[in-house]
């Protein structure tokens, strides 16, 4: 075995023989002055084995960027809405477990190892930020084990993206060790999907970074991106030295504290809405809050923000009006999407070629106006927008245009009968 | 036969027909009777669960055969079992049985089913559904491959009882993700293999350790389950089998399937012209021999050995026919049509709609098309097992069958034909592995790794892993603490590892005709010579031309055309030396081993018309260069043996001593003849003298040729023992190659060139 291990050595393109050199400078045990204490941490003994444990306090009206924590206090029932378990009421803010790992690469597979497990809770005094980190993978047991025993009495997790990640790979570890239980049974709350409702036509990305900076107000100096926590863990399990990975504790800890930011800034959207114009919202942002709310099922709060939106598409904001006008018409507003889309045409230039707009008012006048003549006269325009776009791109779309003529044909009809009734009335 | 038909009633008629035919009996060199076999049945076993025997009953049978009992028997009795019977002989009953039997038992139970492909997989879930529904149980058989759509992917992980898939899958999505299979893996009660023989050379090699990652993830869920495993006919099937899943195998060959007599046919084409001894066509002879049967009603399967031989045949047979029969009822089968294509000519052909099929050997494996009553072989397929297996699609119960091996001009069809003993008397090729080849080896233990540490003293496969486990770690893939080995890397290592040399990824073929729709599919190998710009692409007998090939989004556009002619391309294959690793002189010979590169470059096409095969254009391929890395073993010839000898003298030895090369190398590395290849140049590209080379046919090398560079000696004894102890006069396909391949001097002269090289001590 060891002569062929030998061939395979040099079959590994020379690259053997210089590890081998390396591998004898390598401390052979860990340096005794690990600066855990330094940071707050300490290490942690159970009856399985031992781990690291990291813990800090906040004051709970510490402001993270401009955020207040204790804003959630009180409102943290609205959140349930958010939860994968809709029917999973958030009793209370104490029952949030926040939480943000670690891990040694990519993918979900049971070689991914969380080497930092982040959580945030509030008691009722504080927010504490916990970080479980392991020395050698050989502690994930010991860890796992008291993590678990953390969790129970939260009903809910706070995540990042952890839906499909974080969570997944410490339920994979769980299951590695065999450790079942009512952990796995929690339920959910992804803060990714409902940033991704709000900015993701607002910001350039999604990412915790960008949201907290752009949303939270909160820079982060010095930061070790996460992308390289892997690569600084690695390191450490290779040379043992913890130096390196302050900044990975940081960034962890930092994360866990903007998820909390994170909810308190949703659970107080979801409360009253608070007032926009203090969110310093453009009106993309609003609109897209307004589908969210609509989304999540709070139609009060989304007919104030497409209210709000009104007032600025009449007076100015035009290329809102159609968004607007369709968000009306689904929610059975039909007057007031017929005055947007009007406005829409007036404000328009008379050479456009966009007929949806005359399709929708034909419609209007035909549905719930019944007013014929006026239903015709648009659908008129609707072909004459057509054929005007039709002579542009020199071809002709032939089942839209025969849609229109149908309809046309329809309302000629309707409105000779309508004429006749009239003037038999009359 | 009736007069105004023309069908003839049996084959036993059809057989005294050709007897009575001089025009084909003429070309028969050899006309060999199998007797036939009665049926060996046994009563279903009494511990038979009812409702298997009431499902059974309800399809017609009501015993078993003698195969099938002891199977059942013999996994009752738990211990592992590979069951060898040949085509078509009620094998899957052997696995189905036993499985279902514990299911009904015990519901909470799982199996997991494995097939090479995924169209045997799609058949075997089609098969255990009609059973589980006979039976009224609430069995789910499901496949898990590429192809499961992601939405019912959960459903299966939890609630499958039977997962069919293949080992790629297995590699790749299951084991590293283990822990979504907890159902599966704490219950699993069984693994069934099926066609165990096609897991051979490298490929099974790489299985083999799958085996070993799926066995150590079943302890760690503390399931120990029993594999049920099933061949086709090879030499050594209970010892190959025994080293796929490393545990002892019980066989089960005794055949209990009543088979009619068989009639082997050997047809040699004639001559055409005495001076050159050119023969006729194959592929004309083969259609007039399908012809011949298929018009007088006989169900006729025809097997070519290339996909564009499976389509010139179809277009012959189909327009030959297409009075009589109807152009539909001739069909073509390959790998590259769609499943659902292929589900279509499946059953067309178990309900005799179908009357004739022209097929790779995409249908030697065990795909369910009922039983034909002639077959044809247009060429002999490489080994006596395929010829086995491919001639096993022909014959029903009671009826005598009927198999015709037309020769094709290349020596070794030559020297079959002309010398049959050879092909009856020798017995089918063994299977061989090697799952502790190194590289391969830290292949999968990296994998392992990933999928769960590994312990002090654990064992993975054969030997110790101390050593290679110490090696990881220098290499920062592993680390060590506690007393284990944990994957510490940020890759996702089956990603990088494949278990084919092949890569998986298709071309498809879009028929523009009408709109645009998906016509089939062509392995990215085959791409530059099927489908360059130009060519034309016959699918189904359907003449298409290439219009557009993007070679980047691996798709080629082709539209229906009509012409007389098809296209054979051209490959050129060069082979460099990029870089000698090592090297050694002595005795004038010169070895050296080192990283060579193969460029095949597909470089023009002829236009060949049809039925007559005269060429009638050519026109240039641009494509880029396909090439394969990989380690390479090369020894070249002494200066003293080389001066005062022809061309083709050196030419002869050098592809004799090749041939004797590919006999026994296989043997040594334990791996499939497939898998190295061996080159011989009288004039080599790097020092312009006579070369013999030896690859790994495996991007990157499996290091088989390093290892023959460190056996040379004994390899080249080993090589003079085989020369010395075959009795043949100037060469077979054996030693070193029929004399039509050497030339008549070439036996001699290779024993010579042997002498010099040290072989004779």
């Amino acid at each position: 075995m060891s002569e062929r291990l030998a061939r395979l050595r040099r079959l590994t393109s020379g690259r053997g023989e210089a590890q081998l050199g390396k591998r004898d400078n390598a401390p052979l045990s860990r340096p005794s002055s690990e600066p855990w204490n330094a940071w707050g941490a300490e290490v942690v003994h159970n009856r399985i084995g031992e781990y690291v444990l990291r813990s800090v306090a906040y004051p709970l009206d510490h402001r993270h960027g401009h955020r207040p924590l204790n804003e959630i206090i009180g409102r943290s029932r609205t959140l349930s809405v958010l939860s994968s378990q809709a029917s999973e009421v958030v009793e209370g803010h104490e029952r949030l477990l926040f939480l943000d790992t670690e891990t040694t690469g990519l993918g979900v597979g049971t070689g991914n190892l969380a080497f930092m497990v982040g959580i945030g809770f509030f008691t009722s005094e504080e927010f504490i930020v916990e970080q479980y980190f392991l020395r050698s993978p050989a502690e994930e047991a010991a860890m796992l084990h008291d993590l678990r025993h953390r969790m129970s009495g939260f009903t809910h997790l706070v995540t990042f993206n952890g839906r499909s990640f974080d969570w997944p790979i410490l339920l994979n570890r769980f299951v590695m060790h065999r450790m079942r239980g009512e952990h796995e049974t929690i339920a959910h709350i992804d803060c990714l999907y409902p940033a991704r409702s709000l900015w993701k036509h607002v910001l350039p990305n999604c990412r915790l970074g960008m949201v907290e900076q752009s949303r939270l107000g909160f820079f982060r100096l010095d930061d070790v991106p996460g992308s390289m926590a892997p690569t600084l863990y690695l390191k450490y399990l290779h040379d043992g030295r913890a130096q390196f990975l302050k900044g990975v504790f940081l960034h962890n800890e930092a994360d866990v504290v903007s998820l909390a930011a994170l909810s308190a800034h949703f659970s107080m959207l979801l409360t009253d809405g608070g007032d926009f114009d203090s969110l310093k919202m453009n009106s993309e942002e609003l609109y897209r809050l307004g589908l969210w709310y609509d989304k999540v099922n709070k139609p009060e709060l989304a007919r104030r923000c497409m209210e709000e939106l009104i007032t600025c598409a009449w007076y100015g904001e035009y290329a809102l009006l159609p968004n607007l006008a369709a968000w009306c018409k689904k929610s059975r507003l039909h007057d007031q999407a017929a005055r947007l889309w009007k406005r829409h045409m007036e404000v328009s230039s008379a050479r456009s070629m966009d007929y949806s707009v005359c399709i929708e008012l034909s419609m209007y006048h035909e549905h719930h106006d019944k007013n014929y003549g006026e239903a015709l006269e648009y659908a008129e325009e609707a072909l004459r927008r057509l054929r005007r776009r039709a002579a542009l791109r020199r071809t002709d779309k032939e089942s839209e245009r025969l849609q229109i003529e149908r309809r046309i044909n329809r309302l000629r009809k309707k409105a000779l009968n309508q004429a006749k009734r009239i003037s038999l009335l009359g | 036969m009736n007069g105004l038909t023309g069908k003839v009633s049996s084959v036993e008629e059809m057989i005294r027909l050709i007897q009575a035919t001089p025009e084909l009996m003429s070309q028969v060199t050899c006309w060999h009777t199998i007797p036939p076999r009665e049926a060996r049945y046994e009563p279903f076993p009494s511990g038979l669960d009812p409702r298997i025997r009431g499902a059974l009953q309800q399809k017609g049978i009501d015993r078993l055969y003698k195969h099938q009992a002891e199977a059942f028997t013999a996994v009752q009795a738990g211990g592992h079992v590979v069951a060898v019977t040949p085509t078509a002989s009620g094998k899957t009953l052997c696995y189905n049985l036993p499985v279902l039997q514990q299911l009904l038992t015990d519901e909470r139970s799982r199996a997991l089913y494995l097939f090479p492909t995924k169209a045997l997989a799609q058949d075997q879930v089609a098969e255990l559904h009609g059973l589980s529904e006979r039976m009224g149980a609430d069995l789910k058989t499901h496949t898990y491959d590429g192809d499961t759509p992601p939405t019912v992917r959960q459903a299966i992980r939890n609630a499958g009882h039977i997962v069919v898939t293949n080992p790629d899958m297995l590699h790749s999505a299951i084991l590293p993700h283990h822990t979504k299979w907890v159902k599966l893996f704490e219950n699993l009660r069984f693994i069934v293999i099926d066609e165990v023989h096609t897991y051979r050379g490298v490929f099974g090699s790489h299985v083999a350790n799958v085996i070993r990652r799926l066995r150590r993830i079943c302890r760690f869920y503390g399931s120990s389950p029993q594999f049920i495993c099933a061949s086709a006919t090879i030499d050594n099937p209970a010892e190959h089998t025994c080293r796929l899943i490393g545990a002892p195998v019980r066989l089960i060959d005794n055949n209990g399937a009543p088979s009619g007599e068989k009639h082997f046919v050997f047809y040699n084409p004639p001559v055409v012209n005495r001076q050159l001894g050119i023969r006729k066509s194959s592929v004309l002879e083969s259609t007039k021999i399908a012809t011949f049967l298929l018009k007088r009603g006989i169900q006729t399967i025809v097997f070519a050995r290339s996909r564009v031989r499976v389509e010139i045949l179809l277009t012959y047979l189909q327009d030959l026919v297409k009075h009589e029969l109807g152009s539909k009822s001739i069909r073509g089968y390959r790998g590259g049509y769609l499943p659902k294509q292929r589900r279509e000519i499946e059953s067309g052909l178990r309900s005799g709609e179908i009357r004739g099929v022209v097929s790779t050997n995409a249908l030697e494996l065990g795909i369910d098309i009922g039983q034909l009553q002639a077959c044809v072989l247009n060429g002999y397929p490489g080994t006596i097992a395929s010829v086995w297996q491919q001639s096993g699609r022909a014959g029903r119960r009671q009826e005598s069958s009927l198999t015709f091996l037309v020769a094709s001009s290349n020596p070794l069809d030559q020297y079959i034909i002309q010398n049959p003993g050879y092909f009856f008397e020798r017995s089918p090729e063994r299977a061989l592995i090697e799952p502790d080849n190194l590289i391969i080896l830290v292949d999968h233990v990296k994998c392992a790794a990933y999928e769960l540490p590994f312990e002090e003293g654990e064992q993975f496969g054969e030997g110790k892993l101390d050593d290679l486990l110490e090696f990881l770690v220098e290499e920062r893939i592993l680390h060590q603490a506690g007393g284990r080995w944990y994957w510490m890397e940020q890759s996702f290592p089956a990603h990088d590892i494949s278990l084919r040399s092949a890569a998986q990824e298709n071309f498809v073929i879009v028929d523009t005709t009408n709109g645009s729709r998906v016509l089939g599919e062509v392995d990215r190998f085959s791409a530059p010579t099927l489908i360059h710009e130009e060519a034309i692409y016959i699918h189904e007998g359907v003449q298409f031309q290439v219009e557009k090939l993007d070679y980047e989004e691996k798709k080629a556009y082709v539209r229906e055309v009509s012409v007389d002619y098809f296209t054979d391309a051209s490959l050129a294959v060069q082979l460099q030396v990029l870089q000698v690793h090592q090297e050694q002189t002595g005795g004038g010979l010169e070895r050296q081993y080192g990283e060579v590169a193969i460029r095949a470059k597909p470089t023009i096409f002829k236009k060949i018309r049809l039925r007559t095969h005269e060429n009638v254009g050519y026109g240039q391929i641009h494509l880029p260069e396909e090439e394969l890395h990989t380690n390479g073993y090369w020894f070249t010839i002494p200066e003293h043996w080389v001066n005062g000898r022809s061309h083709d003298e050196i030419q002869s030895a050098l592809l004799g001593l090749s041939n004797i090369l590919v006999h026994i190398a296989p043997l040594y590395l334990m791996c499939d003849p497939q898998d190295v290849r061996v080159v011989p140049q009288v004039r080599a590209v790097h020092n312009k003298r006579p070369t013999i080379y030896l690859y790994d046919r495996y991007p990157g090398g499996v290091g088989l040729s390093e290892r023959l560079f460190e056996l040379h000696d004994d390899l080249m004894s080993q090589a003079h023992r085989l020369f010395t102890g075959c009795g043949c006069m100037a060469g077979c396909p054996a030693c070193v190659g029929p004399v039509e391949e050497v030339g008549m001097t070439g036996k001699t002269l290779a024993g010579e060139l042997l002498g010099r090289m040290g072989g004779a001590r």
